[in-house]
C-alpha cells in the first residue's frame, strides 16, 4: 500500500497530535477520577485512542496500533457500560497513556525504521495482560462509589413516523436496529392501523406508528438521539415506567418531537474553533505590525509638523487601531494556563498516593492567560516548585498536628499591572529560617556569619545543591533541583518571591511579564548606538562626575553609598570608539541578588517596545538578546544583562587570579 | 474542471494522508476538522463529493451526513465514510443517511481512489 | 410479478421488495384488484423488504379484509422473517388474531 506519503513527512504531524491526544485523554482519565465518569469525558479518552490508533495503522506503526486496540477495546467496553469504571482501571488507562506516549516517542525519534526495544515491548506484554482481565469481564455488577454508570431504566415509546421520511431516504426499521442494539430487552409492536387500503396507498409515503418497550442504560436526551436524524417529522412520546413503588416521575410526552433546542444540544451549538497555526507566522505578523507602529510613529510627527489638524486627527485613528491591531496580534499567542495546571492534577494525585499522604490541589485563575513561549518555559520550573511542597512542605497525616489531615495545595494565577502571578501555596510545615541558614553554610553555598534577608535565606533553597530533606527522595531528588527553577523564571525576565510561616505554609510567588515579544526598557546611549536594558533590572541612574572618574579604580568599580559598585564600560565591551563627550552615566542594575553599574553616555528613559529577534547572523555576539526599531527607525539593541554580568565577574576573576 | 472532494477528520495526520492521495490523482480538496465545520464549509462552496469519519468532537460524521443532506445541493452528493468503526448499527444509520460508501481505516488507496471515481462518474 | 390467474392475484416480488420496487408492484395491482376473488402473495424470491414492501403486504390484507377476500402469504425468507419480528408482527398470527 503506497500512500503518497511517508512517515517521515507526516512525523511532526503526527507527533503534535498525538501528544495532544494523549495530553486530552490524561486530563479525560483525570476528570473521571474526580468527578465520575459521564458519557462524553470516557468518549474523550476512547477517541483519543482511537485516533491515534487510525493514523498509526495509515503508516505501519504496528506495535502502537497492536498496543492502543487492546487498550481501545477495553475503553470501548468502559464506554458502552460492559465493564465498570473503577480506579484502578483508571490508573491503569494512564500508565496505558504514558506507554502509548513513549510508544509515539520511539517511532518518531527513530522515524519508523526500527522496531521497539525490549523494554517498550515487554511494557506493552504487561499492560496487555492486564487489560486482557477486563476484556473478558462481562457486565461487571461491581460498581465503585466513584462511577456514575448509568443505570439501566425501562421505557415505554410511542413513535409515529412522518410521512416523507421513506421519500428522503430514511428506513424505520434501521432506528428501531439501532435502538435495540441499544436495550437490553427491546419489544416493539407496530401500528398498522394508519395503513390505507391498497387502492388508497401511496406507496413511498410512511403509514407506520411503533409501540416499543425497552430497558437501556442511555439516557432520555440520547433515545430522542437516536431519532434526531427525522425528529422534524415524527412524534415521539416516550415515558419512562418505574419498576417498583411510583415515584412521581414527570411524564415525558413530547410532541413535534424534541423541542429545537434539546438541552443535550446546547453545548455543541457554540464550539470553540482552533486553527493550528505555525507560531513563527504569528512572530512574523507580531514583528510586521511592530515596525508598522514605529513607521506610524513617524507619520504622526510629520503631521503635528505640518500643522494640518484634520490630518493629525485622520492619522491618530490610524493609531489607535494599529493598537488595538498589535493588541489583537499579541492575543493569539496568549493561551490559558488552565492546561498547565491541570497537568498537576496527576501528579498531586500519583505523588500523594506514594507518599502516603493525602493532599487536595485546589486550581484558581486557569482561564488567566499568558504567552505559549512563556507557559512552554514555566512548566518545568512549576512541576519542581510542586514536587518539593508535595514532598517537603506538606507534612504526613498524623504529623499535622492540630491542622486539618487533608493538606491542600493550590495553584493560583492572575494578572496583576502588565504581568502575570503565578502562586503556588501548601499548608505544609513552612520554611525553618535557622535550618536552612545551617544547611547553607554546610553547602558551602553562604559564608558562617553573612548577613542575610529573610528573603534571602528562603531563596537559599533554589540555590543549586541545595536540599532540605535528611534524604534525597525519588520525588523531588533527581539530579536537577530547585536551582533550575530560578534560572528558568530569570530566563524569562520574570522573578520569584517566598513567603512563609513556620507550622503554617509556604507560597512561592511566580511573577512573569505577560509576553516575551514585549519589554519594558531602558534607553541608553553610547556613542552613536542605542542600547536597551530591560527596565525591571534597572535599580537607579547616576551621574558619573569627574572626581568620582578621577577615583576610579582602573575603571572597575566606585564606591556607591559605603559599597562596592562593579562598573562594566558598555561602549569599551561592544569595542566602540570612546565618545566625544565628558559626561558619563552610571544605569545601576540587580541581577542575582547583586549590584552592577553599566556606564554609558546618555539617558533617554523608560519605554516599552517590540523585541526583534536577531538573525542568524548575530546568534554569535555576545552581549545582546534582541533588537528594536526606535520611532526615529534607528535600531536599539538590547542588552543581555545575565551574560554582561557574567563577562564581568570573569573579569574580576581573572584580576584576583593575576 | 477539477472535481472538489472535502475531507472531514478530526485527525490531521489523516486529512493530510487523504489529501495528499486525491490532490496527486488531480482533486481539489477542502479540509474539515469536524462535522460542523464541514457543514459551515459545504454550504459556502460547492463540492463533488465527501469523505468523512465517524467519530468525531463538536459534531461526528453521521449527524454530519443527515444534515448535509437536507441541503438541497447536497441530495445527490454522495458520501464515502472513511473510518474504523465497524459497528453494524453505525453503518445502517449511515445508510439511512444516505452514505454511498463505507471504507474501513486504514486505507487502501487504489480502493479509495476507485471508489471516488465511481462515484463521481 | 403480479398476475391474475383463474380470479386469483398471484403476487411475487423478486429478490428485493423495497421502495425501489413498491411504486411498480402497486401500479401492478390497482387494475387486477377488482377483478380478483383472492390474493396470494409468494416472498419465496425475496430475500429483502423494508418497510415500503411491508406497507404494501399490510395494504393489501387489509383490502382483502374490506372485500372478505382470503389473503395468504407463503414462503417467508429468514431475513424477511427478523424484519418482520423487529416490528413484532406475525402475518400467521396475525391473520387468526385480526380476522
Amino acid at each position: 500500500m503506497s500512500l503518497g506519503l511517508s512517515f517521515s513527512d507526516i512525523a511532526k504531524e503526527f507527533h503534535i497530535e498525538s501528544l495532544e491526544l494523549l495530553e486530552a485523554m490524561e486530563n479525560a482519565l483525570v476528570s473521571i477520577r474526580e468527578n465520575g465518569m459521564d458519557d462524553e469525558t470516557i468518549n474523550a479518552v476512547f477517541r483519543a485512542a482511537h485516533t491515534i490508533k487510525g493514523a498509526a495503522g495509515m503508516y505501519k506503526l504496528e506495535y502502537v496500533v497492536e498496543f492502543t486496540h487492546v487498550a481501545e477495546s477495553v475503553l470501548d467496553l468502559v464506554r458502552n457500560g460492559k465493564v465498570a469504571m473503577s480506579d484502578s482501571l483508571g490508573d491503569l488507562f494512564l500508565t496505558c497513556k504514558d506507554h502509548m506516549q513513549n510508544l509515539v516517542e520511539f517511532a518518531v525519534v527513530n522515524n519508523n525504521e526500527k522496531s521497539p526495544t525490549s523494554d517498550l515491548l515487554g511494557t506493552t506484554h504487561t499492560l496487555n495482560e492486564a487489560l486482557s482481565i477486563y476484556l473478558g469481564e462481562t457486565h461487571s455488577t461491581e460498581i465503585t462509589p466513584h462511577t456514575k454508570t448509568p443505570r439501566e431504566k425501562q421505557w415505554h415509546m410511542y413513535i409515529t413516523f412522518g410521512k416523507s421520511v421513506l421519500e428522503q431516504g430514511f428506513e424505520p426499521a434501521s432506528f428501531l436496529a439501532y435502538l435495540r442494539k441499544q436495550s437490553s430487552q427491546f419489544n416493539a409492536r407496530v401500528d398498522v392501523s394508519s395503513v390505507p387500503v391498497i387502492e388508497r396507498l401511496s406507496p413511498t409515503q410512511c403509514y407506520l406508528a411503533f409501540h416499543i418497550d425497552f430497558s437501556t442504560h442511555i439516557s432520555k436526551e440520547e433515545i430522542f438521539d437516536v431519532f434526531d436524524f427525522i425528529k422534524e417529522d415524527c412524534t415521539i412520546d416516550l415515558k419512562e415506567i418505574e419498576p417498583e413503588e411510583t415515584k412521581e416521575e414527570p411524564e415525558l410526552t413530547c410532541k413535534e418531537a424534541i423541542p429545537k433546542n434539546a438541552p443535550a444540544q446546547t453545548t455543541q451549538t457554540t464550539p470553540n474553533y482552533t486553527i493550528r497555526v505555525d507560531a513563527h507566522k504569528i512572530d512574523q505578523l507580531i514583528n510586521q505590525i511592530g515596525e508598522m507602529v514605529i513607521a506610524n510613529a513617524n507619520v504622526v510627527q510629520q503631521s503635528i509638523d505640518i500643522k494640518n489638524s484634520d490630518l493629525v486627527e485622520s492619522v491618530s485613528i490610524v493609531s489607535r487601531m494599529l493598537e488595538d491591531i498589535r493588541e489583537s496580534a499579541m492575543q493569539i499567542r496568549m493561551v490559558q494556563i488552565g492546561e498547565t495546571f491541570n497537568k498537576f492534577k496527576r501528579i498531586v494525585q500519583d505523588t500523594s498516593k506514594k507518599l502516603g499522604k493525602e493532599i487536595e490541589l485546589l486550581i484558581k485563575g486557569g482561564e488567566t492567560e499568558l504567552d505559549k513561549t512563556v507557559i512552554e518555559k514555566i512548566t518545568d520550573p512549576l512541576v519542581h516548585i510542586v514536587r518539593n511542597a508535595l514532598d517537603h512542605g506538606i507534612e504526613l497525616p498524623n504529623e499535622r498536628g492540630e491542622k486539618p489531615h487533608k493538606g491542600i495545595l493550590s495553584l493560583n494565577a492572575y494578572h496583576d499591572a502588565g504581568t502575570v502571578v503565578i502562586e503556588i501555596s501548601d499548608d505544609g510545615k513552612g520554611l525553618d529560617e535557622e535550618v536552612l541558614y545551617q544547611k547553607g553554610v554546610e553547602k558551602g553555598i553562604i559564608e558562617e556569619g553573612a548577613t542575610l534577608s529573610q528573603q534571602e535565606v528562603y531563596k537559599l533553597i533554589l540555590a543549586p545543591g541545595f536540599s532540605t530533606a535528611k534524604e534525597v527522595t525519588d520525588l523531588s531528588g533527581r539530579g536537577v533541583g530547585m536551582d533550575v527553577v530560578k534560572r528558568n523564571i530569570e530566563a524569562l525576565r520574570g522573578n520569584i518571591e517566598i513567603q512563609s510561616t513556620k507550622g503554617k505554609g509556604t507560597s512561592f510567588i511566580i511573577r512573569l511579564p505577560l509576553t516575551l515579544a514585549i519589554i519594558d526598557g531602558f534607553l541608553v546611549k553610547v556613542g552613536e548606538i542605542f542600547y536597551v536594558i530591560p527596565l525591571d533590572m534597572v535599580v537607579e541612574c547616576i551621574e558619573l562626575s569627574e572626581d568620582e572618574k578621577a577615583q576610579m579604580h582602573g575603571n572597575n568599580y566606585i564606591n556607591l553609598r559605603g559599597s562596592i559598585l562593579p562598573l562594566l564600560n558598555v561602549g569599551a565591551f561592544f569595542e566602540q570608539k570612546s565618545a566625544q563627550t565628558n559626561r558619563s552615566n552610571i544605569v545601576v542594575v540587580h541581577y542575582a541578588g547583586k549590584r552592577y553599574g553599566f556606564i554609558v553616555d546618555e539617558l533617554f528613559g523608560e519605554f516599552q517596545t517590540v523585541i526583534k529577534p536577531l538573525g542568524k547572523i548575530f546568534a554569535n555576539l555576545k552581549g545582546i538578546s534582541g533588537a528594536t526599531i526606535l520611532g526615529s527607525g534607528n535600531v536599539a539593541l538590547i542588552l543581555d544583562v545575565s551574560m554582561l554580568v557574567q563577562h564581568l565577574l570573569s573579569l574580576k576573576a581573572m584580576k584576583s587570579e593575576d | 474542471m477539477a472535481k472538489k472532494i472535502m475531507i472531514v477528520d478530526d485527525s490531521n495526520v489523516m486529512r493530510m494522508t487523504v489529501s495528499t492521495v486525491l490532490k496527486e490523482n488531480g482533486y481539489d480538496v477542502v479540509e474539515a476538522e469536524n462535522g460542523q465545520v464541514a457543514l459551515e464549509k459545504a454550504v459556502q462552496d460547492v463540492i463533488d463529493l465527501i469523505i468523512c469519519d465517524v467519530n468525531m468532537p463538536v459534531m461526528d460524521g453521521l449527524t454530519f451526513a443527515t444534515k448535509i443532506k437536507q441541503e438541497a445541493e447536497y441530495r445527490f452528493v454522495p458520501i464515502i465514510m472513511l473510518t474504523t468503526v465497524t459497528d453494524q448499527s453505525f453503518i445502517e444509520v449511515g445508510k439511512a443517511a444516505g452514505v454511498k460508501a463505507w471504507m474501513i481505516k486504514p486505507f487502501d488507496k487504489p480502493k479509495l481512489l476507485g471508489a471516488v471515481a465511481k462515484l463521481l462518474s | 410479478m403480479v398476475t391474475l390467474e383463474e380470479e386469483i392475484l398471484h403476487i411475487q416480488p423478486q429478490e428485493e421488495f423495497t421502495i425501489y420496487q413498491a411504486e411498480t408492484i402497486a401500479t401492478a395491482i390497482m387494475p387486477q384488484i377488482a377483478s380478483a376473488k383472492s390474493l396470494h402473495v409468494n416472498l419465496s424470491f425475496t430475500d429483502k423488504i423494508d418497510t415500503a414492501g411491508f406497507q404494501i403486504l399490510i395494504a393489501l390484507k387489509k383490502s382483502c379484509e374490506a372485500f372478505n377476500l382470503p389473503f395468504s402469504i407463503e414462503g417467508i425468507h429468514t431475513s424477511c422473517e427478523n424484519f418482520m419480528a423487529l416490528f413484532g408482527y406475525d402475518f400467521d398470527v396475525d391473520d387468526k388474531g385480526v380476522a
